[in-house]
């Protein structure tokens, strides 16, 4: 999707649901988020979903936020762990 | 509109616990527009079931629907089906909709996934705080259109109390007096006199559960 700041809680759901032991979510650190205040949102979310989780048991980390800088080679993609 | 929040997911789960086809219906209405109970809502609770069962290699089958209201059973033939298949079903509306289920299907389970809370607007997104407590004797003519029975933790009708101090309530520091707001605004219509009108004790034992309205005039 174009923004992170568009995630949508169900659609993490889903990927869990499939079978994904772990959803990653990269997105854009916040202070360089194009839109302003997107990857605050997907961080957000996340968090509330985490919530959620870990009622049902689950991993604190079953889903994540990954920051990566914008305008940057994917070859040369360096992850920061935000969460 | 009623503003209602999700019960927390254990509770939701324990109620479930047995029941292998659980129809979660939504509604359209107030929980729609407090992102309680409507369409994504039911979805997500759909998929919560769905992984905690998978989890816990027990079988269940989710069937997910949301209906235009259900205060009113008018709009349940979308769902009676759907009821008629399940074991159990999962009501993501009010407590209206939840009795208005029951009432409707006398044979089968139905229980609520969320907490029903009050009366309220929309402060901003996510931010929803309460306006009336549907007294039944509504005395905002007097009031400058602010309750202080649904805003004043106290409930003084002729305020304000002692405590409220530079236009903040002392029970919670971070709102507003109710009373300091109806102040302003009467200053601001220049109706200031309204004050000196003394508001008398309510007459509670009028507005004992359950209440009904009867309108002759238009029933069928």
């Amino acid at each position: 999707m174009s923004c992170t700041g568009k995630i949508d809680n169900l659609t993490l759901l889903h990927a869990l649901e499939e079978g994904a032991e772990q959803v990653f979510v990269f997105g854009c650190p916040e202070e360089e988020c194009h839109n302003l205040t997107g990857s605050k949102k997907a961080r957000t979310r996340i968090e509330y979903l985490k919530k959620i989780l870990m009622e049902l048991g689950m991993r604190e980390d079953s889903v994540k936020f990954v920051a990566v800088p914008r305008v940057i080679s994917p070859k040369r993609y360096k992850i920061y762990h935000v969460s | 509109m009623i503003i209602a929040q999700r019960k927390p997911i254990k509770e939701i789960l324990k109620m479930l616990e047995g029941y292998k086809k659980i129809l979660i219906v939504g509604c359209r209405a107030c929980v729609t527009v407090c992102c309680a109970g409507g369409q994504k809502e039911v979805e997500v609770m759909g998929s919560i079931i769905r992984i905690d069962r998978k989890r816990r290699n027990i079988a269940v089958k989710t069937i997910e629907r949301v209906i235009d209201r259900q205060c009113d059973s008018i709009y349940f033939s979308a769902i009676d089906e759907d009821v008629q298949e399940s074991d159990a079903v999962l009501s993501l509306a009010c407590g209206v909709g939840v009795n208005m289920l029951a009432e409707t299907y006398p044979k089968k389970v139905i229980l609520p996934a969320l907490n029903t809370g009050f009366m309220g607007i929309t402060e901003e997104q996510g931010v929803w705080s309460e306006r009336c407590i549907g007294c039944g004797d509504c005395i905002l003519d007097k009031t400058a259109g602010l309750c202080p029975l649904a805003r004043c933790p106290k409930g003084v009708l002729n305020g304000p109390c002692l405590g409220s101090n530079q236009g903040k309530c002392e029970v919670y520091p971070e709102n507003d007096c109710v009373w300091y707001l109806i102040y302003k605004r009467l200053k601001e219509l220049n109706q200031l006199d309204k004050l000196k009108e003394i508001i008398p004790p309510k007459n509670w034992s009028e507005g004992l559960p359950p209440r009904k309205i009867i309108r002759e005039d238009i029933r069928l």
